[in-house]
């Protein structure tokens, strides 16, 4: 699919994210490097609000799992290079979302589901306890074991996470996370 | 046994393991290879299990933590280091004093160290705020 107005859409694009009230947004290939630029401008931006620390920390924690999930488990890339969309923004209700999306093969759906299942109606308690567990077999077992990242983000958010599998292509499914972190 | 010394980076934290001195690892923790930077870690660790072991002399230790922000994979690792230790703390000739440092405000880090000391109970972990 070609561009034919770039100026439309960057204009569009511009206005879009203004209206919705994006603090950073990024579409493009994601390697190591760019994931520690996006991370330090994040940090830089919501150091630059009235927010809370703790808060702060809970955005940037979410950012930064999601951002190196797409570095180091896309499976699908396009030129070799793995391509996501990552965006924080404040919404209507003055809470802040972190968005992190990128393309998978549809056979990676199942483990995700697995891990995604596993969080899925717990309280913030039942989370904590069984990161307690997660960290404790972490310890005693030679392997690494996958999985943490999602559970701290639900913690984050009190399992305000949302995951969505959105058909692209045939075999293809775009994987999009969105935290919601409460400003109280 | 040798030092093992790292300085600190952006994304990774300093680490400080010399026999005599106090044991430290004090920054933020999200370096590319997790497993790379943290191996050598654990393995310095059980050499020194190893050295307990065969001295039998008696021997206090002490270490500090002070995290500011980890990703979750170095949250693991550091479980596996938190797991060495504790086992050299089970030694009966040695002494494994832990201090696990956080910023006052950072309540995160204050309940992974709460974590930790529930889950390594052989352990000494004091959890000081500063």
């Amino acid at each position: 699919m070609r561009v034919i107005n770039t100026k439309q859409l960057s204009l569009s694009l511009f206005e879009r994210m203004r209206a919705n009230n994006i603090i950073m947004n990024y579409y493009g290939a994601l390697s190591f490097g760019m994931a520690q630029h996006l991370i330090d401008d994040i940090y830089d931006s919501l150091n630059n609000t009235s927010l809370d620390r703790i808060i702060i920390k809970k955005i940037y924690s979410s950012f930064i799992e999601g951002v190196e999930n797409i570095v180091k488990y896309s499976f699908y890339k396009e030129n070799n290079r793995n391509f996501g969309v990552v965006n924080v923004s404040e919404n209507e209700e003055g809470n802040y979302v972190v968005g992190v999306g990128n393309m998978i093969l549809v056979s990676q759906k199942e483990n995700l589901l697995l891990e995604i299942n596993r969080l899925k109606d717990k309280s913030v308690d039942e989370l904590k306890l069984d990161y307690r567990n997660f960290l404790k077999e972490a310890g005693e077992k030679e392997e690494i074991t996958n999985g943490l990242g999602f559970l701290k983000m639900a913690i984050d958010c009190d399992n305000n996470i949302d995951f969505n599998f959105i058909s692209i292509e045939e075999g293809v499914d775009f994987f999009l996370v969105e935290i919601t972190i409460k400003v109280d | 046994m040798r030092e093992y010394y790292l300085e600190k980076s952006k994304i990774t934290p300093e680490v400080k393991l010399k026999l005599g001195s106090q044991f430290s690892i004090i920054g933020d923790s999200r370096p590319e290879d997790v497993s790379e930077f943290y191996t050598p870690i654990i393995d310095w660790f059980l050499e020194l299990n190893r050295t307990c072991i065969e001295s039998e002399e008696k021997t206090t230790f002490s270490m500090v933590f002070f995290m500011e922000y980890l990703n979750s994979s170095s949250v693991i690792f550091l479980s596996k280091v938190l797991k060495k230790i504790a086992e050299i703390s089970e030694l009966d000739n040695v002494l494994f004093k832990v201090e696990w440092k956080h910023l006052e405000y950072d309540e995160d880090m204050k309940e992974l160290g709460e974590e930790f000391n529930s889950i390594y109970t052989s352990l000494e972990i004091s959890i000081v705020s500063v």
